[in-house]
């Protein structure tokens, strides 16, 4: 990479909206979880216990998918920021010597 | 004609299930679809807010990956929307079936004790007849003695003429008068009979047809249902040297409790409360994603072994119990004597493993691609000759990881146990 341009506080941002979304996923999939068993006794059980079953599998996805997007931005923005103080940091040593 | 006596049954039975619970799984996946659509505008609007404050190599990545999860996320909220307005059709159709059900089993219920009870009354008038007819007969025989007819009514008017005679016409003029009070409860009990029976057929035809509605009313749910499939998106981050993501959640003390009991030391680098990933020292970095609860149960100098218990989760077809997921994972290894217990899994990403009952032990893992199925071509290779046994269908094998490391990916190609 011979060139990039961050704002870090904006990828900050980012970051922070991005947060939220493995917590509700996460609670959805518990919600979705408490639906199991209202079938039972109709025909239609087993294919609603199966895609009671495929949202428990997926739906942890895609709160690690939306957690690992917070943090890869969040991380990214950290590094930034801190390369920012590191370079002004830096800068001002130079000017003083 | 007397018909045969009612049998007192009904005949149909009240669709069961609950469309009230139904109807609640259909608002959660309507609110689950308004999450899910939520979160694809946060994720996009995300990305598009990066597009000028963040320029450069990490951001091409970024952006690409932003664009699959956004698109994973709407698709997920639209087979939630097919799923919650299915549930709602199917909950309201059910409902209507319980009501007219068991409205028709009220009435049918009603009608076959008229039925019944018009039964023995009419096979009462139809024995007061007999009796009657027989009595009028008797009255009406000449004089076995004498040979003389009895007297008839209008002989009968004087009775100096014949006393005799007026004893035997009143006789006559009851056993007649007995007959036709008898003849007209037959007939009524006969009109009462036809009506209830026609009432019992037309309250059982309704039952039946409520009850034939509300299976019909399953099936087409049954094939929405069986049509939602879901694609999780690709999970960041996994295999990339140092954790970038820091623990935020509450579980991160209990990942903590967990990653205590784990020799040589665990820090939890990300996930959430039932996906989790562990760096070990030395090993490298190791996720499980599941939908039950999952923890670290041993650990030894290159491996730890994760149980996760998932009962929803199904593998081809079949019910297993335990699904690891393993995102990077060069190879997954049975712990114990019993490597039947591994199954193979066609699943989303990331899930490369699933067992009946048995944990697994992650031995080694290795730098993954970004979509976590690094790796699965060795789990696969594990899988596959387990999955013969179990008649599963094997895992894919993608192929090696692209950026896996030449001495691990060496190491990844090995036997799976």
């Amino acid at each position: 990479v011979s060139h990039f341009q961050v704002t870090p506080g904006s990828v900050q941002d980012a970051g922070s909206r991005l947060q939220g979304i493995a917590g509700q996923v996460l609670s959805a999939h518990g919600a979705i979880g408490g639906c199991s068993g209202a079938a039972a006794g109709t025909p239609g059980a087993e294919a609603f216990e199966g895609l009671m079953g495929h949202w428990a599998a997926v739906l942890p996805h895609f709160a690690l998918s939306g957690a690992a997007l917070s943090g890869a931005v969040g991380g990214a923005a950290e590094a930034y920021s801190a390369t920012d103080v590191g370079i002004a940091v830096a800068a001002d040593g130079g000017g003083k010597r | 004609m007397i018909p045969q006596a009612p049998s007192g049954d009904v005949g149909f039975d009240v669709a069961g299930g609950d469309p009230d619970g139904i109807s609640a799984a259909a608002a959660i996946h309507s609110d689950a679809a308004d999450m899910l659509e939520m979160h694809a505008t946060v994720v996009a609007g995300a990305a598009s807010s990066l597009d000028s404050a963040w320029q450069g190599q990490a951001t091409g990545s970024y952006q690409q990956l932003s664009q699959v999860v956004h698109s994973r996320f709407n698709l997920a909220a639209s087979g939630a929307r097919t799923a919650a307005a299915g549930l709602q059709q199917w909950a309201d159709e059910l409902s209507r079936c319980q009501h007219a059900g068991k409205a028709a089993m009220q009435e049918c219920e009603h009608w076959l004790k008229q039925q019944q009870h018009w039964y023995f009354q009419l096979q009462d008038a139809q024995q007061r007849l007999t009796n009657a007819q027989a009595q009028l007969t008797a009255v009406s025989a000449p004089n076995p003695f004498t040979g003389a007819a009895p007297a008839t009514p209008s002989l009968a008017a004087n009775p100096l003429s014949s006393p005799l005679g007026s004893l035997s016409s009143a006789a006559i003029a009851n056993a007649k008068t007995a007959v036709a009070d008898a003849e007209h409860d037959v007939a009524v009990a006969k009109a009462k009979l036809k009506e209830a029976t026609e009432q019992v057929l037309e309250w059982q035809a309704k039952g039946r047809r409520a009850w034939d509605d509300a299976m019909t009313a399953a099936e087409t749910a049954t094939g929405m249902l069986n049509g939602i499939r879901v694609t999780p998106p690709p999970l960041a981050g996994f295999g990339r040297g140092e954790p970038t993501i820091k623990p935020s959640e509450p579980w991160y003390d209990h990942v903590l409790d967990i990653a205590g009991d784990v020799a040589g030391g665990v820090a939890a680098v990300a996930g959430v409360t039932t996906a989790l990933t562990f760096w070990i020292p030395g090993v490298g970095e190791v996720a499980a994603a599941t939908a039950g609860a999952a923890g670290v149960t041993e650990a030894g100098v290159d491996w730890f072994k994760v149980a996760v218990h998932d009962p929803g989760a199904s593998v081809s077809g079949s019910m297993v119990d335990t699904v690891l997921a393993v995102p990077g994972a060069a190879e997954i290894k049975v712990i114990g004597d019993a490597p039947e217990g591994l199954a193979s899994l066609k699943g989303p990403e990331g899930l490369t493993g699933a067992l009946k009952e048995h944990p697994v032990g992650v031995k080694k893992v290795v730098s993954g691609t970004l979509d976590g199925v690094a790796g699965s071509y060795s789990a696969g290779a594990t899988a596959k000759g387990t999955a013969e046994t179990l008649h599963s269908d094997p895992v894919e094998v993608p192929g090696e990881p692209a950026n896996a490391s030449p001495v691990l990916a060496g190491a990844a190609g090995g036997p799976g146990r």
